[in-house]
């Protein structure tokens, strides 16, 4: 039973952790832009909902808020900031999304204190069920089946849209995009807000869960590239399905040997890429 | 006739079912400029693959000066004195030209190089020669700029310089004309022919003005075989290529 | 580039001159002997970024490893002082050739993650196995050295012991940078397959100057434990690697001086600004948004600036290629692949002019052949 809890517990992990990584995989497929602000758009995420929440907003109308108002930032970030850099060394994208990370952190900070906080479930999914002598938090549940769809829903605008032809054509080769007239700035903003939304949303979602501090962005960094580089760059499927290998044997871990949970995780990201060099899901 | 200086016998490349070069056997004798020609997709490029090492072949074997190479390893096959140029310019953009020679000079001898408290000036011979090259290639004047900043064609006679400057017993030059204007590609036949005279060339060349110029034989290649070889002459006549070019690449040179 | 400062000599007299001035105008012989430990440490870390063009996140491994060797050396080991050092240097080659000869297996953005990967690992070790480091708490009372028996307790007479070392070794590196190896370094920064081609055993040279790398960056973790007697669990962590690379690139790279340069501008900035304000990481922030937009060559690129606007020499051309990881050089992930590497599955794709870019001179020019 206590591993039925635990890996429910990764399956939900999981999917927060793909939502994490799959934002900064596409960002990464389609801008080559190795984002190390990611983690910041993750904390602000939980914190905008977390201010929501205290503010008396219902977590239902915080959490996609907190998600849109993330976007909207990522957006001005990068039609102001970022677009200046693309051209420059990879070198000069970490620096400068380093910077960025430190600035946001510092900021919230500022605005919200050092010591964090935490982010009660909205009341109807503040129970729990119990299924026999098995009992899980409805919440957690929630948050499995609410992931899941926005998976499909993500799957779906990446797979079956214009946008998501666009997106993958892209990364195929950023010069087919020009040369088929669209505009290529817009959708660069677009894809890097659509990117930075999800980290957003994923921190909202994990406000309740994990509660707020102000150093569970830089975390997430170092989670979602070990998602990223084991799913593969650029992969959807990749994403999502090392999100939850690494979700669920984080969880595992966390029963079987606590202190040396995360020396596995990046002890298998190193294995990994030594013996799949593009990941699970890497295309050549 | 003495030992070729580089031979293959039956050289096979294949991916899968496509077959990339089929039973290539060539013989390139000392001191001579050997030219290869062929339509596009005629295996030439792979030739060259196959000869540096960077391909390992299918079948068949090379011999560079009548030692096997043929699974010897790239930067083996270098030290053995077999230097190539690139049809696509690759130097060292931010060194300096006598720099990019310096090194390529000094790449006979890599593993002392690795010799971090060796200095760089102490490889006396690399630097004759890389001084020996900037007066060949006539690039003295521009010794000291960043190989970067030259223009194409300087960059083209840098290129072949490189190949040259390790000393080897075989270069090969893969399309040394490639994107010249026409004074360029004068300087470019004049250094290729003067290379012949103390060099074994072996050369790529779409340029059919170079090729009947100055090579002392011609191999024309298609669909991964070799159609003909001989003296340009001969195979300026040969019926065959003349089949083979036409439509293709049929030029002034060819017919007249 | 401005060739004159560019010379041993010159750099040379910079690095003594910063050695003796910072007694004079500093007040904390601690700080002092931070930024030369740590310029060592940024001038190692240069040989990767800079000269070799590997943007490594595990420099921070090494640092971390020098600590550790410093303290369980002098503490359970009871080692005199200089062979702790000569241990630490030869642990931390040891310990870099290995991370570096997996990590270079792989190329690019895959390169840097591996090297991150490897940091977080090794922070998690020290975690983990906290019988041997501590744990968090780290490894106490680390004594000073002494010296013709008395011990360095002063903080400026440590800090001769520090500077003496640190201009051997920043000398050390200087022969290194300017040696055959060194200078070989610079071409596989430049052209990694072109190097390759012309003879060199490309792997060989990326795993000897990660070795050396970390050979100096071990020693400078080992004098920064001894400096604060303390091995904190911190300096293996993945910061201590990010700090590392932030002051190199602020410094300004394949320049050792500009790497003292740049460890010396932040550790006094941070000192000042912190005094100040405890949330001035929020201005590091900003200043690295600055840099990156209007100062790529980092401080020693705006000294260039200034001694050209001194002496009127023309200035150092900013569109010059950045000495730094490229793309499609060390980056070479998916967009275009360096002219060298080309795709062996697509043989006969580059037999044709079109295959090799299309240039339009290559056609047939009937002038040339009269």
């Amino acid at each position: 039973m206590t591993y039925l809890f635990q890996i429910l517990n990764g399956l939900g992990l999981g999917m927060l952790y793909f939502l994490l990584a799959v934002g900064l995989s596409i960002i990464f497929g389609l801008l080559q832009f190795v984002n190390f602000a990611h983690g910041a758009f993750y904390l602000l995420g939980a914190y905008l909902a977390y201010e929501g929440v205290e503010r008396g907003l219902s977590f239902w109308v915080a959490m996609p808020l907190a998600a849109l108002v993330v976007a909207v930032l990522a957006g001005l970030t990068e039609r102001l900031l970022l677009r200046r850099v693309y051209k420059l060394p990879h070198t000069f994208h970490i620096l400068v999304t380093v910077g960025l990370a430190l600035v946001v952190q510092e900021l919230v900070i500022i605005l919200w204190g050092p010591l964090g906080g935490n982010v009660a479930p909205p009341e109807e999914l503040s129970g729990v069920m119990i299924l026999g002598d098995f009992v899980y938090p409805e919440y957690r549940l929630f948050v499995i089946g609410f992931t899941a769809i926005l998976a499909a829903g993500l799957w779906w605008l990446l797979d079956r849209t214009r946008l998501g032809a666009i997106v993958r054509a892209g990364s195929e080769s950023p010069s087919n995009m020009a040369l088929l007239g669209y505009d290529t700035l817009r959708i660069n903003t677009a894809v890097f807000a659509l990117g930075a939304g999800l980290a957003g949303l994923a921190g909202a979602l994990a406000a309740p869960i994990r509660g707020v501090e102000p150093f569970m962005g830089v975390e997430a960094l170092g989670i979602a590239f070990v998602v990223v580089v084991i799913g593969g760059m650029g992969s959807y499927a990749g994403a999502l399905a090392a999100g939850i290998l690494v979700g669920v044997a984080q969880s595992l871990m966390a029963t079987l040997w606590p202190e040396g949970a995360r020396l596995v995780i990046y002890l298998g990201m190193a294995g990994i890429i030594m013996a799949m060099p593009r990941g699970l899901f890497g295309r050549a | 006739m003495s030992e070729p200086i580089l031979a293959t016998d039956a050289l096979s490349v294949r991916y899968g079912s496509f077959v990339a070069l089929q039973d290539v056997t060539l013989r390139i004798r000392q001191n001579s400029v050997h030219s290869i020609i062929g339509p596009n997709g005629a295996g030439k490029t792979t030739l060259f693959h196959a000869l540096t090492g960077r391909i390992a072949p299918s079948a068949g074997r090379i011999a560079l000066a009548g030692r096997d190479i043929t699974r010897t390893a790239d930067h083996e096959r270098v030290r053995l004195g077999l230097a190539r140029s690139f049809q696509v310019t690759s130097l060292f953009p931010t060194l300096s030209v006598r720099e990019n020679l310096r090194l390529a000079a000094q790449g006979r001898t890599p593993w002392q190089a690795l010799a971090p408290w060796r200095r760089a000036e102490a490889n006396r011979p690399a630097l004759a020669m890389a001084e020996a090259m900037l007066d060949r290639l006539d690039l003295t004047r521009v010794a000291l700029r960043a190989a970067g900043e030259l223009s194409h064609g300087q960059q083209r006679r840098l290129e072949v310089g490189m190949a040259m400057a390790a000393a080897p017993k075989v270069i090969l030059l893969d399309e040394p004309t490639s994107g010249m204007g026409i004074d360029d590609i004068a300087a470019m036949t004049a250094l290729i022919r003067d290379l012949g005279r103390d060099h074994t060339v072996l050369f790529i060349e779409h340029n059919m003005g170079i090729v009947m110029n100055i090579s002392d034989t011609v191999t024309v290649m298609r669909a991964g075989r070799v159609l003909v070889e001989g003296p340009p002459a001969r195979v300026r006549d040969d019926p065959e290529v003349r089949r083979a070019y036409l439509g293709n690449m049929i030029t002034g040179d060819l017919v007249s | 580039m401005i060739p004159f400062l560019d010379r041993p000599l010159v750099q040379f007299g910079l690095a003594l001159a910063t050695v003796l001035i910072l007694p004079l105008a500093m007040r904390s012989g601690t700080l002092a002997s931070e930024i030369l430990i740590f310029g060592l440490a940024v001038a190692a870390c240069n040989l990767l970024l800079g000269y070799t063009g590997l943007l490594s996140f595990g420099q921070g491994i090494f640092f971390g490893l020098g600590s550790y060797v410093a303290g369980l050396g002098l503490m359970r080991a009871g080692l005199p002082a200089p062979v702790m050092l000569l241990l630490s240097l030869a642990l931390g080659a040891l310990v870099a050739a290995a991370v570096g000869w997996v990590s270079i297996r792989r190329q690019g953005v895959y390169f840097v993650m591996l090297t991150l990967a490897f940091s977080q690992m090794f922070y998690f070790l020290a975690y983990t196995f906290s019988g041997v480091t501590g744990g968090d708490n780290g490894l106490l009372d680390i004594p000073r050295p002494r010296l013709g028996g008395t011990v360095l307790s002063d903080a400026w007479t440590y800090y001769a012991y520090v500077a003496v070392l640190f201009l051997v070794l920043f000398a050390t590196l200087q022969r290194v940078a300017l040696s055959t190896f060194g200078r070989t370094l610079l071409a596989i920064r430049d052209n990694e397959g072109r190097a390759g081609a012309i003879g060199y055993p490309v792997r060989a040279f990326k795993v000897a100057a990660f070795a050396i790398s970390g050979a100096v960056t071990a020693l400078a973790g080992a004098l920064h434990a001894m400096l604060i007697g303390v091995a904190p669990l911190s300096n293996i962590d993945y910061h201590t690697s990010e700090t590392l690379l932030i002051m190199t690139i602020i410094g300004g790279s394949a320049n050792l001086f500009a790497s003292l340069l740049g460890a010396g501008a932040y550790l006094l900035a941070a000192d000042a600004l912190s005094a100040i304000w405890p949330r001035w990481l929020l201005l590091l922030g900003l200043l690295l948004i600055v840099i990156t937009l209007f100062l790529q060559r980092g401080l020693w690129g705006l000294i260039e600036r200034a001694v050209a606007l001194v002496t009127r020499t023309p200035p150092p051309a900013e569109s010059l290629p950045l000495p730094l990881v490229g793309r499609g050089q060390g980056w070479g992930w998916r967009r275009q692949p360096p002219p060298v590497e080309g795709h062996p599955a697509t043989p006969t794709a580059n037999s044709s002019p079109q295959g090799g870019g299309g240039q339009p001179g290559a056609r047939p020019a009937p002038e040339a052949n009269r």
